[in-house]
């Protein structure tokens, strides 16, 4: 405990880097072989690669999901496949919540059920590793697309992380991320923002999201 | 701030909805000052936000109470719809059969001419596809006749026909789908 906080302050390189397979917003592609509490991704390690994971955010915002991933690395290269089911409960929460906050909707009916798959292939290139992932969604409408993320080591445990991709079928094809990660032995983190060029009439332009992902590796 | 709170729950759905948006009641007399000539009425209606941008309408409708208060004096209700129009949210344009307003040309019925009754009141629901194509645009305007072709025996001018408590609705789906980024960092 003493020596991860004291890695923690002062980025010294740790062994067994911390991972739960995600980057900033994308898959890392990488093996998840402990069990993970983390807010973008929580899993239960099981054999052979094999992982059942939830994501946290997504529960939190009443979107309960449940996915299946397995995972392999052999050398600098890995490979992860998963898919996930969605199944929206907030329907309720936030219909009232927009009706209170604009009295003319008189219901608000939201949806985001349905499942989703994704691959990821990725590669360890001493300071840089590359990662490629392609998903699809069917969550209320169909979206599926193709990310390509980095990381590049910055000193000891942190990483700068950007990710470019397109979104087919999307009203906004530009899938870009750039923020920073922190993997310890325990505990990792990863910070940044998230592209959107969302414009609607009813809110004002929304130029980026932030990404954050928070988790902890136990065993 | 109740932007930044409805942001907060889009941005956690970043999903899709279906929305039934209403417009505030509209009440309005369409007043016929000699009989034989038409009087009308131009409302402006301005659009809810919900049904602006990226949406698939579903469904829209007008509902409104029709009451004619008049003792003894039939009166014709016609509605028209425009795309086009001189009026303004909360201040109405009268005028008559004799000077019509150019948009009267192009306006769509959608409903009537209809009669009703001396001391009448009358639930009236119009639904039309004309008012779904029309809906997309921020605002349109509604054009209500009156025509009185007798005066009822002991009903003195104006004979009044009034729309009460207008209310237009709006059932439209719209996808979030824009926000595929909010469900690219959740992790779903």
């Amino acid at each position: 405990m003493n020596r991860w906080i004291l890695s923690l302050l002062l980025f010294a390189p740790i062994a067994g880097a911390t991972t739960d397979g995600r980057l900033l917003s994308m898959d890392s592609g990488e093996v998840i072989d402990r069990t993970t509490l983390g807010l973008q991704r929580s899993a239960v390690a099981l054999p052979a690669g094999f992982a059942i994971d939830t994501s946290l955010i997504g529960d939190l915002a009443l979107a309960a999901n449940l996915g299946v991933r397995w995972a392999m690395a052999t050398g600098p290269h890995h490979v992860a496949i998963g898919a996930r089911y969605t199944q929206f409960f907030g329907a309720p929460v936030y219909s009232s919540a927009i009706a209170m906050l604009n009295p003319t909707v008189k219901q608000f009916n939201p949806s985001l059920s349905g499942p989703s798959a994704y691959a990821a292939y990725g590669i360890h290139l001493g300071q840089l590793s590359l990662t490629v992932e392609g998903r699809y969604e069917h969550l209320y409408y169909d979206a599926a697309g193709l990310n390509v993320g980095g990381s590049l080591v910055l000193g000891g445990n942190w990483w700068l992380v950007a990710e470019v991709g397109y979104r087919f079928f999307g009203q906004v094809p530009l899938h870009a991320s750039l923020g920073v990660r922190f993997t310890g032995e325990h505990f990792g983190l990863a910070l940044g923002a998230t592209y959107t060029g969302y414009q609607d009439p009813q809110l004002p332009p929304l130029p980026v999201l932030p990404a954050l992902d928070v988790f902890w590796c136990f065993g | 701030m109740k932007t930044i709170a409805l942001l907060t729950v889009l941005s956690l759905c970043g999903c899709g909805g279906d929305v039934l948006a209403q417009t505030d009641p509209v009440t309005q007399d369409i007043p016929v000052t000699s009989v034989g000539l038409d009087a009308y009425a131009e409302i402006a209606l301005d659009m809810p936000s919900e049904t602006q941008g990226t949406v698939q309408i579903q469904k829209v409708a007008i509902d409104t109470d029709v009451v004619n208060s008049s003792g003894a004096t039939t009166m014709k209700l016609t509605v028209l719809l425009s795309a086009h129009g001189t009026a303004m949210p909360g201040a109405p344009v009268l005028f008559t059969a004799q000077n019509k307003p150019p948009e009267f040309a192009t306006a769509v019925n959608i409903l009537g001419p209809k009669s009703y009754a001396p001391a009448s009141h009358t639930a009236e629901h119009v639904e039309s596809t004309q008012l779904a194509a029309i809906v997309q645009q921020p605002r349109l305007w509604i054009i209500v006749g009156n025509t009185v072709t007798q005066a009822g025996i002991g009903d003195g001018l104006p004979l009044k026909l009034t729309l009460s408590n207008l209310i237009l609705t709006a059932h439209v789906s719209k996808s979030f789908q824009g926000l595929g980024a909010a469900v690219d960092v959740s992790g779903l």
